[in-house]
């Protein structure tokens, strides 16, 4: 009989625990017809809806009593242009995000608008479900925003174009993103060595972080390196800077000086640059753990005192303060330098296209024009917001309090192309407000000053970023003499890349490794480009070669 | 039970004991690193000082971890989960199981519904369509969506059929002598008898429940909906550099949590920690008894 009671009794709890749940769920589902009824649709004729996807951030803090549904971004673009912004789902990150637009394109399910990325823009334009944009564009889109989006004489516009129509809007940004070389400074002068201007300069210097150990750990290296260091997206701890000063480059296509693209990644500098990345590793220079770490990890290296040079993009300082500042002190001291050439040649950056993703726009959508209204709104908020318009940047409070609200803009598009270099290091150094334009000019500057003026040393990085011998100081100089290297093609995937490049990529990288650690000589590398050219490489350079003599400009 | 053991003998369990401990201490590695890293202070994680032991022993990653309230309610939507999708799938598999057990000549077409759930196992609709099937009966962005798609297993199924096939037919015939349906059968005499092997299949179905992130990813529409491990891969995915674009570098600065994420991934983990000493006893007896047969 107690038995029985207690089997009774567990079956009462789970079943009211169920009942719980369901009653929970119901609620929500029952909340949100109720709310469609209340949107003005009505009142106001010129408020059009829009919907789109968005992907929430670990950063995006909403103020009190404000979600995706309702916050005060969206009430603004609604009072402003009269576009009222629906969310068909929103994913918690930038990854999910990427899943979940797949999930949408595969079972037909598209909202108004959305950012896909350049395979996808192809393979929809094909699929002919996404809206030709190229009348809508032209008849809404304001001066401001066509001259903002061709600042870099329309490259960017052109890979959304196929067979004349603009079928995208591209979700733009500064493409100049030059990588440049770190170095502990304090270590060059404890060890009286000269500033890195030759790659000879550099490897000297790596060998003396070696052997002099002036972190005194006890197990120097000289040069931080993560697993997957010729990939583009490793934008620290990364080698392609490493190629550059050899004159090579990673998987590019460049003119072979006969009017023909030839991949970058089987011409004989790489060779060079090879053999002295394998000499660097006989002599230690080169963790040989790299292969195994994440760029977290390898960067604790340089956290450690284990090694004093890295390359990476201009942001890294904010990478490094992690070990630079301690307890509000600056206990390592970084330089920038730009990259050193091999020869008496300049080396040259080697950068993409500044543009991955696109905004594309649904055949069912309604309000086509909806969308470039928010373009061009987005545009003059970002760029010269009235102090109303900081809604759009920080919410309804108008001050900055860390909560990323221009998150949550739906369309958002960069500049092409900025003139930090040329303001930012002069301004901090002269302490001169006056001189600086933009939004990402002042919030710059202020940060900086907090370092100049010593409010908050942590700030350390934004002044090696934008400080007069920061990053940003070196861009003009490589801005002016072209010292860049572009892709030159800038279509989609062709047929044999989108079948073999992955594979490619990945023989090379072993072969690459080898070399480098020495398992196998140098001479490898021929072995590999006569592979490479087998394994599906002619036939794309081919492919590239008909697409180049219909795009040459 | 003393035996006289050769040489030989004691040198394998020797070596037996020592490959097995060291296989289980490779297994107990991860997760002291893990809670060695949550109660270390940051600067000292990132640094990479910490293996095994906390260094600057702290709490404050916990303290992070309870306050953030998107945690507490995945963890929520995950005990709903478990709790809501664990009684469905055991209803439904014991209520399976049991008719399939019976032979041929009491339940006719007993082979073609057997092929009908092994026909599962091996074909599925894949991705898209389960989408489109759990999108159009309304279910996205619900708890039912994490629920009801794979309520069935059907490997729990065969585990529990054999498991019946292997009771005395007797049982059966004396209940039904007595004046018993099927179904007062299946619960009077059918469930109680098999309580070890519902166990193995109620862990089993519960672990996974815990466990699975992606279909949380895919059917929920809101943030706020997503069970723990869906929440757990976001912060534990890292953030692709080339999509750092210039307004995202300052995100960089404070990326270092590592602590907290360590201490995520250990209060995730520890609720499946507990229940495995309790039910383990009938873990391994369960699958045994489901698979000998007399």
């Amino acid at each position: 009989m107690k038995k029985k009671s207690r089997i009774l009794l567990i079956v009462a709890l789970i079943l009211s625990l169920t009942i719980t749940a369901c009653g929970k769920t119901t609620n929500e589902g029952e909340k949100q017809p109720e709310k469609q009824p209340e949107t003005p649709v009505e009142q106001k004729n010129e408020v059009i809806e829009v919907s789109t996807v968005s992907a929430s951030d670990q950063y995006l803090k909403f103020d009190e009593g404000e979600s995706f549904e309702k916050n005060s971004v969206y009430d603004a673009y609604e009072k402003d242009i009269g576009v009222k912004l629906t969310n068909k789902w929103v994913s918690a990150d930038d990854v999910q995000f990427k899943e979940k637009v797949k999930m949408s394109i595969a079972s037909n399910d598209l909202p108004d608008f959305m950012k896909v990325n350049a395979t996808q823009l192809k393979e929809l334009t094909e699929a002919d479900m996404i809206m030709d944009i190229t009348d809508v564009y032209d008849k809404n889109a304001t001066d401001e925003t066509k001259k903002f989006l061709s600042m870099d004489g329309g490259m960017q516009l052109k890979t959304a174009t196929f067979d004349g129509k603009l079928m995208g809007i591209p979700s733009s940004y500064n493409p100049y993103q030059y990588q440049f070389l770190y170095v502990r400074t304090d270590w060059l002068k404890k060890l009286n060595l000269p500033e890195p201007k030759t790659m000879a300069d550099l490897l000297t210097i790596a060998e003396a972080f070696k052997t002099k150990d002036p972190g005194g750990t006890g197990k120097p290296h000289g040069i931080a390196i993560s697993k997957d260091p010729f990939n583009q997206s490793t934008a620290v701890t990364g080698l392609i800077a490493f190629l550059n000063s050899y004159h090579a480059y990673e998987n590019l296509w460049m003119e072979d000086g006969n009017g023909n693209l030839v991949n970058s990644d089987i011409q004989p500098q790489v060779k060079d640059a090879l053999k002295a990345l394998q000499e660097m590793f006989k002599k230690g220079l080169i963790d040989p753990e790299f292969v195994v770490k994440d760029v977290e990890k390898a960067a604790e290296l340089l956290y450690n005192n284990n090694a004093g040079i890295v390359y990476g993009q201009s942001w890294v300082p904010a990478q490094l303060a992690k070990g630079a500042v301690k307890d509000g002190k600056v206990v390592q001291e970084w330089g920038v330098f730009p990259i050193p050439s091999v020869d008496s040649e300049p080396a040259r950056s080697q950068i993409g296209l500044g543009v991955d993703e696109y905004y594309v726009i649904s055949k069912q959508a309604k309000h086509p024009e909806g969308v470039i209204k928010l373009l061009n709104h987005w545009i003059v908020v970002d760029n010269h917001p009235t102090p109303e318009q900081k809604v759009y940047e920080y919410g309804k409070d108008l001050k900055e309090k860390g909560n990323n609200y221009w998150l949550l803009s739906p369309l958002r598009v960069g500049k092409q192309k900025d003139n930090n270099g040329e303001i930012l290091p002069r301004a901090i150094e002269n302490k001169d407000e006056s001189i600086l334009e933009t939004k990402d000019h002042k919030t710059r500057y202020e940060r900086a000053m907090k370092y100049v003026d010593g409010t908050d040393i942590n700030m350390w990085w934004e002044y090696l970023i934008s400080g007069p011998k920061g990053a940003y100081s070196l861009v003009p100089e490589i801005q002016n003499n072209k010292q860049y290297l572009q892709n030159k093609f800038y279509g989609a995937p062709t047929p044999t890349m989108a079948d073999r490049q992955e594979i490619l990529k990945k023989k090379r990288d072993e072969v690459y490794f080898k070399i480098m650690m020495n398992q196998v000589s140098v001479d490898e590398f021929d072995k590999f480009v006569e592979e490479w050219k087998k394994l599906g490489g002619d036939e794309m350079t081919k492919e590239v070669n008909e697409w180049y003599a219909t795009h040459k400009q | 039970m003393r035996t006289n053991r050769s040489f030989g003998r004691k040198l394998f369990l020797i070596c037996n004991f020592i490959f097995l401990a060291s296989v289980s201490l490779l297994c107990l590695m991860p997760i002291i690193h893990i809670l060695a890293l949550s109660f270390s202070s940051g600067q000292a994680a990132s640094a990479g000082k910490v293996i095994l032991w906390p260094v600057e022993f702290t709490t404050a990653a916990y303290a992070n971890v309870f306050g953030k309230p998107e945690y507490l309610r995945a963890f929520w939507v995950s005990i709903q989960r478990v709790l809501i999708g664990a009684t469905i799938s055991m209803f439904l598999t014991i209520i399976t199981a049991y008719p399939l057990s019976k032979d041929s000549r009491q339940f006719r077409l007993r082979t073609f519904y057997s092929w009908f759930f092994v026909f599962t196992i091996l074909f599925s609709g894949g991705l898209i369509p389960n989408y489109l099937t759990v999108k159009n009966l309304g279910m996205l962005d619900t708890i039912w969506a994490l629920v009801l798609p794979g309520a069935v297993t059907v490997f729990n199924v065969i585990l529990l059929l054999n498991f019946y096939r292997s009771l005395p037919k007797e049982l059966e015939e004396s209940s039904l002598l007595d004046g018993a349906g099927q179904f007062t059968t299946l619960w009077k005499i059918y469930v109680p008898l098999s309580l070890p092997a519902l166990a193995t299949t109620g862990l089993f179905t519960m672990v996974g429940h815990w466990n699975s992130w992606f279909d949380g990813m895919i059917y929920m529409n809101h943030p706020e909906n997503y069970p723990l491990q869906t929440f757990l891969q976001t912060i534990i995915i890292k953030m692709d550099f080339r999509f750092i674009k210039p307004e995202r570098a300052e995100l960089l600065i404070k990326l270092s949590d590592r602590t907290s994420r360590a201490a995520q991934i250990f209060v995730a983990a520890f609720p499946i920690l507990i229940v495995y000493p309790f039910l383990q006893r009938f873990f391994i007896k369960g699958i045994v008894m489901g698979s000998v047969k007399e």
